[in-house]
C-alpha cells in the first residue's frame, strides 16, 4: 500500500514537470493547483506524522530515562563495602570493643583505647591505625563513631569519654575536653570527603550502662 | 486525488509505525525487566541492607537491655490491680508510645525517630505447657519485609514485680495472682519468656 502511494506520487510529480514545459498559459494554474494539492497533502501528512513520531519519541524518552535507573543497582559504586561494613560493625559490637563471651556489652576502657592511637593493652584489637584494628585494607576508608543520647535531647550526638568523671557524655558537653585524657569516640577518615558514595552499618550496644549506637561508615 | 489518497495512506502508515515502534521498545524493556531478578521496583539489595541493619539493631537492643537488666524489669513491669502492664490502654499493651521504662527508651531511641515501627511479643509457657504469646508493644500488622530478633529471658520465683516508676515492689511474682505467665516449673525457675522484637519500615 505504501509503495503504491510513493510510486503514484512520483508519477504525478513527473507529469507536472512535463506539463510546465508544454504550455505557458496553463503553467500558473497547474502550479497553483499543484501547490494547493501539495499543501493540503503535506498538512495531513505532517499531522499524522507528528502523531506517530511524538508517540515514538515519548516512549523513546521514557525508555532513555528508565533504563539507566533499571541498571542503577548493578553499577552502584560502594556495593563491595556492604559486607565489609557489616563485618566490621559486628566485630566491633560483639568482640573488639568488649569480650566475645558478652556480645554487645562494650568495655569502657577498651572503647576509649580504640579511639586513641596509642598501642592498646588488654584489649581484643592491636595495631595503631583504625584500618589495622578493624582489619580492612589500607586504601579502604573507614570511619567508626559511637553515637548516643546522654543529655535527654531529641537527637543522638557523638559521644565523648569524660576521663575526669569516668563516664560517657555527649561531645558538646562542657566536661568533654576539660582534661587531656578525654577522648571523642569518633575516628577515621571524614565521610564528608567521600564524594557521596558511602555504606554505613549500625549496631546498638551497651556502654557505661547506656545504649549507644556504633556507626561504621566505609567507602 | 490519487496522490492525496496515497499520501493519506502514508500518514496512517507513519502513525502505525510510530505506535509499533513504541510497543516494540516498551516490550523490550518489559522483557528486560522480567529477565532481571533485582530491579528498583522489587525489594532490592539496598533495602535488604536496611533490613539487616534493623535486625542487628533489634538484636543489639535486646542484648543491651538483657545485660543491663532493663529487659527483665520491662517484663516484670506489671500492674497487679489493673492486671496488665503499667500505663497501658484497655487493650493491655502499648501502642503508639513505647513502654515507659528503660527498655522502652532504648527502643524509642533507635526506632521511633526513623519512621520505623515495631512490635514486641512475649512468648511464654502456659500451665498446660503450651507456648502462648502476649503483646507487649503492638503498633500494627508487620509488612512483608519485617525482620525479627528474639531473646530468651528466664524469670525466677524470687523475682519481684516493678511499680510504675520502675522501682521494685515487695510483691514476688509467685504471690501475684494476675501475672500473665503462670508458674511453669517445679524448680526455682518460674517461667521462660521469649522476647520477640519485630521491626519494619513504614
Amino acid at each position: 500500500m505504501q509503495t503504491t502511494g510513493t510510486q503514484q506520487e512520483s508519477a504525478t510529480a513527473h507529469g507536472a514537470d512535463t506539463g510546465r514545459d508544454s504550455c505557458t498559459g496553463d503553467r500558473r494554474r497547474v502550479a497553483d493547483r499543484q501547490r494547493r494539492v501539495r499543501r493540503g497533502v503535506r498538512g495531513q501528512t505532517t499531522l499524522d506524522f507528528a502523531v506517530g513520531m511524538s508517540l515514538f519519541l515519548v516512549s523513546l524518552t521514557f525508555i532513555m530515562l528508565f533504563v539507566p535507573g533499571m541498571l542503577g543497582p548493578f553499577v552502584g559504586g560502594a556495593q563491595d563495602e556492604i559486607p565489609a561494613a557489616n563485618r566490621v560493625a559486628d566485630d566491633l559490637a560483639t568482640r573488639l570493643l568488649g569480650n566475645a563471651s558478652e556480645p554487645y556489652a562494650l568495655d569502657a576502657d577498651c572503647t576509649r583505647q580504640f579511639f586513641e592511637s596509642a598501642p592498646p593493652s588488654g584489649c581484643e584489637f592491636d595495631g595503631t591505625t583504625i584500618e589495622e584494628r578493624v582489619g580492612v585494607k589500607e586504601r579502604t576508608n573507614v570511619n567508626v563513631t559511637i553515637l548516643g543520647n546522654t543529655s535527654g535531647g531529641t537527637v543522638d550526638e557523638v559521644l565523648c569519654w569524660d576521663d575526669t568523671n569516668g563516664r560517657v557524655v555527649e561531645r558538646d558537653d562542657a566536661s568533654c575536653g576539660s582534661s587531656s585524657e578525654d577522648v571523642v569516640l569518633s575516628r577515621g577518615s571524614n565521610p564528608d570527603e567521600s564524594g557521596g558514595k558511602t555504606v554505613s552499618a549500625q549496631r546498638v550496644a551497651l556502654l557505661d550502662g547506656r545504649d549507644v549506637t556504633i556507626e561504621v561508615v566505609m567507602w | 486525488m490519487v496522490s492525496r489518497r496515497g499520501d493519506a495512506d502514508r500518514g496512517q502508515a507513519h502513525t502505525l509505525e510510530g505506535v509499533v515502534a513504541s510497543l516494540l521498545l516498551l516490550s523490550a524493556v518489559i522483557f528486560a525487566l522480567q529477565m532481571t531478578a533485582v530491579t528498583p521496583l522489587s525489594a532490592s539489595t539496598s533495602s535488604q541492607h536496611l533490613e539487616n541493619q534493623q535486625e542487628s539493631t533489634a538484636r543489639g537492643i535486646l542484648a543491651s537491655a538483657a545485660e543491663s537488666g532493663a529487659l527483665e524489669r520491662s517484663v516484670l513491669f506489671w500492674n497487679e490491680t489493673a492486671e496488665q502492664f503499667h500505663n497501658t490502654s484497655d487493650a493491655g499493651y502499648y501502642t503508639s508510645d513505647p513502654p515507659p521504662n528503660d527498655f522502652g527508651h532504648m527502643l524509642n531511641r533507635s526506632f521511633d525517630s526513623d519512621g520505623i515501627a515495631y512490635n514486641v511479643y512475649l512468648g511464654y509457657l502456659s500451665d498446660s505447657v503450651e507456648r502462648q504469646q502476649r503483646r507487649l508493644v503492638y503498633q500494627g500488622r508487620p509488612s512483608d519485609n519485617a525482620v525479627r530478633a528474639t531473646w530468651t529471658l528466664t524469670i525466677y520465683e524470687n523475682d519481684v514485680l516493678y511499680d510504675h516508676e520502675g522501682n521494685p515492689t515487695t510483691t514476688r511474682i509467685t504471690q501475684s495472682s494476675s501475672y500473665f505467665a503462670g508458674n511453669a516449673s517445679e524448680s526455682s525457675v518460674y517461667n521462660v519468656v521469649r522476647v520477640e522484637v519485630v521491626v519494619w519500615r513504614i
